[in-house]
């Protein structure tokens, strides 16, 4: 009995318990980030307690952001869209079910390990052996269970959702195999080379794929206007799987690796424009004659607020991998400002837009307060916009001092004020995820909630 | 599904092959030789007390790498000599990191002394005031010895192997000098010339991250770096002349007359940082003085008269000779696991004392007046010191 409750085959759970999980992860995770950014402005704020010093913080962040909160989120999506588009059942809803909870037991074993100092040191991939492994079984069975419902569709063709869906799910797994650099020791600079690979494309092949893929499903359910084009989403398709993969070594653009990948870097990385101009073009053109849906349809909103991020985005990030730009503003927190605008400002949108529309769906029962979704919108998407001016221009600041030679510690000073700013923004968007998280708690485990589901329930029936 | 068999063999064929290009391939064309540089951790002074390699580890653990780089770029100034891919052969993981919060550290080892850097690890505000580093104090002793120990084996300051030394015939131009190059006065006539033809690559304080350093693919070198303690006179006139091969640093000698150039070594051999100070606490850190430059004095140089024949014969409890300045504090053996490295002892601080070489010459009386000036001068800042050495300057160039 147990097992069937905790590893349930009720239809929808695998999805909601995902998503129910990456909204807990999502509060630790930006909990972490808050509690560093304020140690940037305090620095003594916690003393003496190695586990809340920044860089674990930092880890915590990164880990429980990326892995914990934006993954499971993408997974319990996922696991509602495939259905959803394939007009079918998932594959196995115990399957996914187990997925999770093993998925919940690597992010509580990197919650205990990363602060402990347990870390393999790479930026991104600082998982240990044993979770690097499970994390890979993870994602294998997702990917299992995405496939086999695939096959088993009562829909002929495939919507592009469904192509960038199963494409991450083929990348990412090899991408984090690749990434993780587990068992193997490679000297120096090789070993920076497959982990920038891996560094891009935990963004490049999975984030933005599965993120795209949300956006393709969102607008013309939310909108009710057809796709605009097939053939210009089949074109962006392709264009990221062709041009995202090796962009990796522009991270490193101004270190001794070989020339010729930094030029395939660079190169690649500008014609990212093509796929993303190709892929925007094709959402402004479905929103056509639906803009003002935005007002009243709260995930419309998110979902277009997300597409305008990821617009800015992929202008700068191509400009910023060229050596010229690059060789201003590299290692500025002006590439943290862009991070942020990539995973926080596009991809949360998105995750957030697509549980605001799929949770009353999977689960029956409506958002307890619209107000509640209003106020998450603005806390994040202004302490967003806080966040990013004044990373940008804490970066602009940082390496205007160290191209005029301005020693470390004096421009370093100047500083103080943009990571003040940061932590507002910072409380702001935490707030905004507080009550994202308060809002769902209230709709679906409160007593009102149950009856006005249960009353629901009852009117279809007498109605039918 | 057979409709998609295109599309799948195209998604697998294009990843493949880009994994092919980007992650295989380097593994295979890129095997750079270990250099100079390729730090093993093994042959640095504190490696004796402490261990490096496991302060690596800690370096890794504590994630001093999310806001500490290790690569120097061409643009940044000051921070060293460029990396080179054999420099990294034996780092794994690697620490390239990808913010600088913090300063680069690729060569930050020697930069200080190993109990500041202690003491800023412990208490960084109280050594660097506005820094935002948190405070690593809780790392237990033996932790923080093998940290440091790390830290002071990064870069190229550990020992070098082969010196170059000034070839045979700069005995010669050592034999026939006339000017006294342990005299402050020498070198403030040599700060002008410096200013002028120097300052441009090297920095004005001599940091070597002068305005040109941004394209210089080699970097110009850093005078401060106790490195330069050991140069003696004939290797400094023999860089200065004859500029450094592979390198943009020209061969002076085209441009400037011999007397010029010694002047300019008197000048230089003022910069070197003497980073081998110990101190045992806090308090003490804070009264290291980062740079010693000359003492200042409104004397001119007297070129024909001055020099050599006056200085080390003159009377050294001569009225104007500073105060000696204050002795590095006593090691405690106890309390400090990193002695100083023995490669050269702080000797030369009180060779300022023969700079009243032309009171001999010009009489006692300029001697007496110049005495009570300097005394006041050195005593309050060195921030007024860049007025009065442009003075000093152009007297120089007068003569």
């Amino acid at each position: 009995m147990l097992v069937d409750r905790l590893i349930s085959d009720r239809e929808g759970s695998a999805s909601r318990n995902f998503i129910m999980s990456a909204l807990f992860w999502s509060l630790i995770g930006m909990g972490a980030g808050l509690l560093a950014a304020m140690e940037f402005s305090f620095p003594d704020l916690v003393h003496n307690v190695p586990q809340l010093s920044m860089p674990h913080l930092r880890m915590i962040h990164v880990n429980g952001v990326a892995l914990g909160w934006l993954s499971m989120g993408y997974v319990g999506v996922m696991f509602y869209m495939i259905p959803s588009l394939t007009k079918t059942k998932l594959w196995s809803e115990r399957l996914g079910n187990f997925t999770c909870w093993a998925w919940n037991a690597v992010m509580v074993g990197a919650l205990c390990t990363l602060p402990n100092g347990f870390t393999e040191g790479r930026e991104y991939a600082e998982l240990g052996a044993v979770l690097d492994t499970i994390v890979t079984v993870g994602l294998i069975s997702v990917a299992m269970n995405a496939y086999m419902t695939v096959v088993n569709r009562k829909v002929k063709k495939l919507y592009v959702s469904l192509w960038y869906f199963l494409g991450a799910l083929f990348w990412f797994p090899l991408v984090w195999i690749i990434g993780q650099r587990t068992f193997v020791a490679l000297p120096g600079l090789n070993d920076a080379i497959v982990g920038w690979f891996y560094g891009h494309n935990i963004l490049g092949m999975w984030f933005t794929t599965v993120g795209v893929g949300m956006m393709y499903y969102l607008m013309p359910r939310l909108t009710n206007n057809p796709l605009y084009s097939h053939g210009l989403s089949m074109l962006g398709f392709w264009g990221i799987a062709l041009f995202y993969a090796p962009t990796g070594t522009h991270h490193i653009l101004q270190s001794p690796v070989p020339e010729w990948l930094k030029a395939i870097a660079v190169i690649s990385s500008i014609f990212l424009l093509v796929p993303v101009m190709t892929v925007l073009t094709n959402f402004f053109m479905t929103m056509k004659g639906k803009w003002q849906m935005m007002v009243t349809d709260l995930p419309l909103r998110f979902t277009i607020t997300s597409s305008l991020f990821y617009l800015i985005t992929c202008t700068q990030g191509p400009f910023q991998a060229t050596r010229w730009v690059n060789w201003y503003l590299h290692f500025t927190q002006w590439v943290v400002g862009h991070a942020h605008l990539a995973l926080l400002g596009t991809f949360s949108f998105i995750t957030t837009a697509a549980i605001y529309y799929g949770l009353p769906k999977l689960t029956g029962r409506e958002f307890y307060s619209q107000g509640l979704i209003r106020a998450h919108y603005w806390l994040k998407t202004l302490g967003f916009g806080l966040m990013m001016t004044s990373l940008t221009i804490a970066g602009l600041v940082q390496s205007a001092g160290w191209h005029h030679a301005i020693p470390f510690d004096i421009w370093s000073i100047e500083l103080a004020p943009y990571w003040i700013l940061r932590s507002i923004s910072g409380i702001m968007i935490f707030l905004g995820q507080c009550l994202f998280m308060y809002n769902v708690c209230k709709s679906l485990y409160s007593k009102e909630a149950k009856l006005k589901a249960a009353a629901k329930l009852q009117a279809a029936e007498v109605k039918g | 599904m057979k409709g998609y068999r295109l599309g799948a063999t195209g998604i697998i064929v294009t990843f493949f092959t880009i994994i092919t290009a980007t992650v295989l391939l380097p593994m295979v064309l890129f095997n750079p030789k270990p250099s100079n540089h390729g730090n093993t951790y093994k042959d640095t002074p504190e490696a004796a007390v402490a261990d490096p390699e496991r302060g690596r580890r800690i370096y890794v653990r504590e994630g001093c790498f999310y806001c500490h780089t290790q690569f120097t770029r061409k643009q940044d100034r000051g921070y060293g000599p460029l990396v080179k891919a054999g420099d990294y052969v034996y780092e794994t993981p690697h620490q390239l990191g990808t913010a600088r919060t913090g300063p680069d550290l690729t060569n930050e080892g020697g930069k200080f002394p190993s109990e500041w850097q202690k003491a800023h690890l412990v208490e960084p505000r109280a050594v660097k005031p506005g820094s935002i580093m948190p405070s690593f104090s809780f790392l237990n002793d033996t932790d923080m010895n093998d940290l440091v120990a790390y830290i002071q084996s990064l870069g190229n300051n550990r020992p070098v192997k082969h010196y170059v030394e000034a070839p045979e015939e700069y005995q010669e131009f050592l034999a026939k000098k006339k000017v006294d190059t342990e005299s402050d006065a020498a070198a403030n006539a040599g700060r002008g010339i410096y200013t002028q033809n120097c300052a441009a690559c090297h920095g004005l304080d001599g940091r070597g991250n002068g305005p040109n350093s941004i394209s210089l693919e080699k970097k110009p070198a850093n005078f401060t770096r106790a490195f330069f303690k050991q140069y003696p006179d004939d290797m400094w006139f023999y860089r200065v002349r004859e500029g450094v091969p592979g390198t943009r640093m020209p061969r002076f000698g085209m441009t400037l007359s011999e007397e010029q150039m010694w002047y300019l070594v008197a000048y230089l051999k003022t910069l070197p940082k003497d980073t081998e100070l110990v101190v045992n606490s806090i308090d003490q850190v804070n009264k290291i003085q980062p740079t010693r430059l000359p003492r200042l004095s409104n004397q001119l140089y007297e070129p024909a008269t001055g020099g050599h024949e006056g200085g080390p014969e003159h009377p050294a409890g001569e009225h104007h000779s500073p105060p000696p300045e204050e002795q590095p504090p006593a090691i405690d053996s106890q309390n400090s696991v990193f002695k100083a490295p023995a490669k050269t002892a702080p000797s030369s601080e009180t060779h300022g004392t023969t700079g009243g070489a032309t009171g001999t010459t010009t009489g006692t009386t300029t001697g007496a007046e110049t005495g009570t000036t300097t005394g006041t001068s050195t005593s309050t800042t060195t921030g007024a010191e860049h007025g009065t050495s442009t003075g000093t300057t152009t007297g120089a160039g007068s003569h």
